[in-house]
């Protein structure tokens, strides 16, 4: 009698504990998942809410300075965040060739951060031949493309 | 045994309860975080469709170096002056806001449907071409009469 309340009592404590493991394996995972949740919605808004134009005028030949082989390029924020210009946010193309974070540098023009109304000019280091040619700014999944000729 | 079996249930339900407890939250806050994006950006969209300028006159007086642009908001969004880029000759130009007037009203920031907005800059030789820029990006150009 007293050795089936034993095994009894030992199979009690061994359910429980295997419950225990597996109730704190799915609490610990689901934790993980929110976060991961989390993370992923507020990277989506931030996605949805940026918006940009490149406003240069290619019909006016400052896109390109030969003298200097650089490209300029104006950007203006049309979304509803203020964004980020110390090269986390930016990224450029030129002709389909990403350009690295090394050459070239954004600057705000008219403040000091890049509110949504405001413009950021994008100076890039590219030798570019005579012809047709194509710029590509892109800001947190927001991209822009504007063709200008050199 | 039918003990064990209450016991650890009882355990793992805690634990669901747990998991649910900490992911409601979350899918909620998510979920309304992504539809108020969604929300502002149709809006954003709505503007941007309903926004139109017109009449894009830009002058230069050699008398004073000045360049004088007047554009028409011709959508039936108000926009807005600050938000109002001028690019000339392919370069940013900033406008102070003691330079700009909408219908006659100085340091307005409101630009309604159907008025003129007149923005001033100076320049020491006559450039050639204007691009003006709205907030919602709605853009329209003009070369520059001397």
């Amino acid at each position: 009698m007293a050795s089936a309340s034993v095994s009894e009592l030992v199979l009690f404590i061994a359910a429980v504990s295997v419950a225990a493991a597996v109730a704190g394996t799915m609490v610990t995972t689901v934790g993980g998942i929110a976060a991961s949740l989390d993370d992923h919605g507020a990277d989506v808004a931030a996605q949805i809410n940026t918006d940009v134009e490149i406003i240069s005028d290619p019909a006016s030949g400052a896109m390109y300075d030969a003298d200097t082989g650089t490209v300029r390029v104006l950007v203006k924020n049309t979304g509803e965040r203020t964004l980020a210009t110390d090269g986390t946010g930016v990224e450029l193309l030129v002709d389909g060739r990403y350009v690295p974070r090394d050459d070239y540098n954004s600057t705000v023009l008219g403040g000091s951060t890049w509110r949504d109304g405001t413009v950021v000019r994008v100076l890039a280091d590219d030798s570019l031949a005579a012809g047709d040619h194509s710029v590509t700014v892109v800001v947190t999944g927001d991209r822009d493309t504007e063709r200008f000729y050199t | 045994m039918g003990f064990s079996v209450s016991g650890a249930s009882a355990v793992i339900l805690i634990g669901l309860l747990l998991s649910a407890g900490t992911l409601y939250p979350v899918l909620d806050h998510t979920t309304a975080e992504r539809a108020d994006a969604v929300t502002a950006r149709d809006d954003r969209a709505l503007r941007q469709q309903n926004t139109a300028i017109a009449d894009p006159d830009a002058t230069y007086d050699t008398a004073s170096d000045r360049l004088t642009v007047t554009v028409r908001n011709a959508g039936t969004s108000t926009l807005s002056v600050g938000a109002t880029s001028l690019v000339v000759d392919g370069r940013y130009a900033s406008v102070p806001s003691t330079n700009t007037s909408v219908a006659g009203r100085t340091s307005s920031d409101v630009w309604a449907s159907n008025e003129t907005v007149t923005l001033a800059v100076s320049r020491a030789s006559a450039p050639e071409r204007v691009v003006v820029v709205t907030g919602p990006g709605v853009a329209a150009s003009a070369r520059v009469v001397v």
